[in-house]
């Protein structure tokens, strides 16, 4: 056969019914536009970074580091600068700022820079439009964020006060070049010089901030020579340059843009479905054509051909229409994360996945009607003469030939679905996870349909004669051929289970962070604190406060030696070795709240000796034993402390401890504390206000604005992942729609009897109603029930927390899946009731 | 009726069998089928409904596989063949009518009738052929309409102009007229024979009408599976009627 006449044969069929295959593309372009969305905007954000890669870091090269640097390591990374170009360093913490108009502080991002050089590539955009060193001329003056200015209700004249000094605001920051580079995220930004910086006193030994060393090369500089350079001179240093376009971003969007990808996938997976259903249907139907076919000379890959050209053209249909749909979807995606990642830059539009979204809803579409074009090798042409009987003599051969094609296909699909989900996720174990995860799902979901199916036909038929009509016809048509019933509960329980398990997760770990977070401790979070014994005196003489200040002391040490051997000589890795040039000390008075007593014993209370206790882990990383002799060295000051004790974290331990020693044994070190207090919800402001008037430099946290911050990162999330579970809902849909439209021509030759019969067209819409509502509640049923699994599953695995059977989750997804069944449902029967009984049947 | 002179056998049947299973019955539609059919021969399969007589048209076209037995058609023996190569010999050797047409609803008139040309790789000018038979059969204005266009006479002189596209030499028919009325239905089977006779094809036609029979050289009636008479056309003219078959449902 022609490819000519393939084509005229299988554009004829395509054109004689419009309504059954424009389901199929709509199935495939739902996949395909929350793919190509997705990871469109992955391409696009990954090319932005690629070519403002300078801009984005405001230089050359950039350096990283966190906590304490010393004047040693800034004159060699400017002795650095000298050699290979220029440096300049960048400083950012975050801190309490207070203004005229506002009494309550406000927790602010300072970031400190040399306004005569900084930035070297990019361009920050400030009103009134004046250099940077003239507005930063001294020590006191800042520019803000419009955020900032609102919040604090200052503008450009104003001051606001910064670690207990006062600051001019000079102008509004429109835009900064290297916000997605920044330590401490968004927040309102206030932006000095560093002499002003200085003047705060907010950066001591032991603060938060991070240090950036930011270059501007010289031509031809050999960057590898000055990371090198960079990395001898820090223990741990992140370092990126222009040819890696923000690493820690494009690592950041590429996990969630596979993240999200997989989660597309399913509706991909899904749409696919849809399509092998519907060729599935359209094959039964042309059955006689093929053995017609087949009868006059057609050969096996013949016939296929034409019903090969069909899949083909409906998926590239569907990826078109998916991929212009997917420009949509990439477009609104900068506002679905927009709390994800703050001060997203102007992401272009990305063609270049286009092709491949394309590719992938064909490919898609090819794998999943592989079994159906396979089993047109198992059409005999005998058909023509007569149907439903088997060979006796060849039955048992038959048999497994029959399924054959069913499992080759399912073979195929397996594993091209795998090698999708390995190339979207550029990882073979996720890949396997997610495919393994879904192939899962997707059985327990068909074994569970199957069996809600088998029990609710067994129910009728044991209650046959009680049921009133309209139920027994309604069920009755559940199980008409052709109905696919099986699949579409899958198909949308799919849907349904995706985004109930993410509002169920969501829920839970908004819970789990309310209930076994850092609020058990109090609601008021206390950070940088210098002086313990005041501020919880000053806190605890405010009205309102209603518990004892709990503050946690931690210093940054240096381990020197264990058991005399130096740490240089000791058999460490190089990266743990490094560890141990900053490693953190906890103190604690007794055995804290979180941690369990492993070996040894723990120090009296106001024991003033040094003495040690680790974590289990860092007993494993460091090689510790009990008895062994600790050197450390802190601001300077060495102390020796034997291991007393080992102990074992508990997730929920509210401080990470990992070695501890008696607080008293570090009297006299730079030691700062953290902690929190519990405070009435009304009297938090003005206890805020008491501390940030007396001591400046302190952090302080409400509770329920972090609670608010991680509730809307949480809500983001799981926003952008329902706003893609939904697309595999609506997949679901189109899928119950095409179904119900491929039983069309059945429903009306039904409604047309029924109403000879004397049925009123209220008693059959009332049949068909009971038949969506059911396949609708059945499919909201399986896919609760399987959430509510998952999500204990998750809950069990990953958030170390019990979750309850969330029954209310249940009675929603069936009446929720059950409304919208009815709407699919009723759409692709459009007029079927308004058809003249006489001129249906007349056409018989 | 004078017969032709036939030569060595096109068609050769060595006990044929075929059992139906449709658990848990077990049905024999053939038992034991034995006969040949020269080049040229017109041969009438006759019986009741029920007898056998379109399943083992099916078989001789190796549209269904045998259960046991023998069939060689134009010296090749089809018994074990694949089933490409089944339709590969199908779109070469065999012209085929059915009683409900069987036409691609797809394709127009003449795009019917290129079909087997298409899928046989029929060597001549397939087109010009085309057109030859839609003037023969009288449907040179309905070329271009599809089946859901044309009446049940027009759509089975269409299958018939189908079947004699590729020149076949052997025609098989499964009740051509049997969806016609009488004069539709005389019709078609005057143009049969007489492409019949102008294409020399060997006619194999299986029907329940004794009186469409009496046009064949040879009938071999079939009951409950077995032949019962295999009768030559000089003979049937001095035995006595034979008893009317029961018409089928």
């Amino acid at each position: 056969m022609s490819f000519t006449t393939a084509s005229k044969i299988a554009w004829r069929e395509l054109r004689a019914a419009p309504a059954k295959f424009l389901f199929v593309v709509l199935a495939v372009a739902v996949g395909v536009a929350a793919l190509s969305g997705v990871k469109g905007f992955g391409y696009a954000f990954r090319g932005m970074l690629l070519r403002n890669a300078k801009q984005l870091i405001a230089a050359d090269l950039q350096a990283q580091t966190w906590g304490n640097i010393s004047p040693e390591q800034i004159s060699r990374m400017q002795q650095l600068g000298s050699q290979y170009g220029e440096m300049t360093r960048v400083t950012e913490t975050i801190s309490m700022a207070g203004s005229g108009k506002l009494r309550v502080p406000q927790m602010v991002s300072v970031k400190a820079i040399d306004p005569i050089v900084y930035p070297y590539y990019g361009t920050l955009k400030i009103n009134p439009d004046k250099p940077l060193c003239d507005l930063l001329r001294n020590d006191s003056s800042v520019v803000v964020t419009p955020e900032l200015e609102l919040r604090m209700k200052v503008s450009p004249g104003d001051t606001i006060r910064l670690g207990g000094k006062e600051f001019l605001v000079a102008g509004t920051i429109l835009s900064e070049p290297d916000r997605l580079a920044s330590g401490f995220g968004p927040g309102m930004r206030v932006l000095m010089s560093r002499a002003g910086l200085d003047r705060t006193g907010l950066i001591q030994f032991g603060s938060r901030a991070a240090q950036r060393f930011l270059f501007k090369l010289r031509p031809g500089i050999n960057l590898d020579a000055l990371k090198s350079a960079i990395k001898h001179s820090f223990h741990r240093v992140f370092i990126s340059d222009y040819r890696e376009g923000s690493p820690v971003v494009g690592r950041a969007v590429d996990s969630t843009t596979t993240f999200l990808s997989l989660v597309s996938l399913i509706a991909l997976i899904v749409g696919s479905l849809g399509v092998a259903m519907a060729m599935y249907s359209h094959l039964q139907q042309r059955m006689d054509t093929i053995a017609v076919m087949k009868a006059i000379g057609a050969r096996a890959n013949q016939v296929m051909q034409i019903y090969l050209l069909q899949t083909l053209w409906l998926g590239i249909a569907g990826g078109v229409i998916g991929v212009g749909v997917g420009a949509a979807v990439q477009r609104s995606f900068p506002w679905l994360i927009h709390r994800i990642f703050a001060l997203l830059p102007i992401v272009p539009w990305d063609w270049s996945f286009t092709l491949q979204g394309m590719s992938l809803g064909i490919l898609a579409t090819l794998l999943f009607t592989l079994p159906p074009l396979l089993s047109i090798r198992n059409v005999r042409p005998s058909l023509v003469f007569r149907r439903n009987m088997s060979d006796a003599s060849a039955e048992s051969r038959k048999h497994w030939q029959d399924k054959l094609p069913g499992w080759i296909g399912a073979a195929l699909i397996f594993g091209g679905f795998y090698c999708i989900a390995v190339w979207l996720s550029r990882s073979w174990l996720m890949g396997s996870y997610f495919i393994g995860g879904l192939a899962a799902s997707l059985i327990a979901l068909g074994i569970v349909a199957a069996m809600l199916l088998f029990f609710m036909r067994f129910l009728v038929r044991t209650w046959n004669r009680r049921l009133p009509p309209s139920f027994r016809h309604g069920f009755a048509n559940i199980y008409r051929p052709g109905n696919q019933a099986r699949s579409v509960l899958v198909a949308l329980g799919v849907g349904v289970m995706f985004t109930l398990t993410t509002y169920l997760l969501q829920r839970t770990v908004l819970r789990q962070v309310v209930s076994e977070g850092p609020g058990r401790e109090g609601n008021l979070f206390l950070l940088d604190v210098r002086d313990a014994s005041s501020i919880s005196r000053l806190i605890e003489s405010q009205p309102g406060v209603t518990s004892k200040v709990q503050l946690v002391g931690y210093t940054v040490s240096r381990m020197l030696s264990k058991n005399g051997v130096p740490v240089s000589q000791l058999r460490l890795s190089r990266e743990r070795r490094n560890d141990l040039q900053a490693v953190r000390i906890t103190t604690a008075k007794s055995l804290p709240d979180g941690i369990n007593l492993a070996n040894g014993a723990w120090w009296p209370p106001n024991c003033a000796q040094p003495q040690l206790a680790v974590s289990d882990e860092a007993q494993r990383d460091y090689h510790l034993h009990l008895g062994d002799r600790v050197e450390f060295q802190v601001a300077g000051r060495a102390f020796t402390a034997p291991l007393v004790a080992t102990f074992h974290r508990e997730q929920r331990a509210p401080v990470r401890y990992d070695l501890v020693v008696p607080q008293k044994a570090l009297e006299g070190l730079p030691i700062t504390y953290y902690g929190a207090v519990h405070v009435k919800p009304a009297d938090i402001p003005r206890v805020e206000e008491a501390v940030f008037e007396n001591f400046p430099t302190v952090t302080v946290m409400n509770l329920a604005d972090v609670l608010n911050r991680i509730q809307e990162a949480v809500d983001q999330v799981a926003l952008v992942v329902r706003f893609l579970a939904g697309f595999a809902i609506l997949a679901g849909v189109i899928i119950l729609s095409s179904s119900v439209a491929g039983t069309r021509y059945r429903r009306i030759r039904e409604v047309a009897i029924l109403k000879t019969l004397g049925a009123t067209k209220s008693r059959i819409s009332g049949i068909f109603s009971i038949e969506f509502s059911i396949l609708g509640a059945i499919a909201g049923l399986v896919g609760a029930i399987l959430a509510n699994v998952f999500t204990r599953i998750v809950a069990d695995r990953f958030i170390d927390t019990n979750v309850d059977f969330d029954w209310p989750s249940l009675v929603v997804a069936m009446v929720g899946t059950a409304l919208l069944a009815n709407l699919a449902g009723w759409l692709a029967s459009a007029h079927i009731l308004d058809q003249r009984p006489l001129e249906v049947l007349r056409a018989e | 009726m004078q017969a032709p002179a036939f030569q060595t056998g096109v068609i050769e049947v060595n006990q044929l069998w075929k059992v139906i299973e449709n658990p848990p019955n077990r049905v024999e539609i053939l038992r034991n089928i034995t006969f040949s059919v020269p080049r040229g021969q017109f041969l009438a399969i006759m019986g009741a409904s029920g007898s056998g007589k379109s399943t083992l048209l099916g078989l001789l076209a190796g549209l269904d596989t045998v259960t046991s037995g023998r069939i060689v058609l134009d010296k090749t023996d089809i018994t074990n063949l694949r089933e490409d190569n089944l339709a590969r010999l199908r779109g070469r050797k065999i012209g085929f009518v059915f009683q409900s047409y069987q036409l691609v609803p797809t394709l127009t008139a003449e795009e019917n009738i290129l079909l087997p040309a298409e899928l046989s790789g029929y060597q001549g000018d397939a087109r010009r052929r085309a057109k030859d038979l839609l003037e023969r059969v009288g449907l040179t204005n309905r070329a271009h309409h599809y089946p859901i266009q044309l009446s049940g006479g027009e759509q089975q002189r269409v299958a018939l102009a189908r079947a004699f596209v590729t020149q076949p030499p052997i025609l098989m028919t499964d009740e051509p007229t049997g969806n016609l009325d009488s004069a539709n239905g005389q019709h078609v089977l005057d143009l049969l024979l007489q492409l019949n006779r102008e294409e020399e094809t060997t006619l194999i036609l299986v029907t329940h009408d004794r009186q469409l029979a009496e046009y064949a050289d040879r009938i071999l009636t079939l009951h409950d599976g077995r032949i019962l008479r295999d009768e030559m056309a000089e003979r049937r003219v001095s035995e006595p009627e034979l008893p009317e078959p029961q018409v089928e449902a």
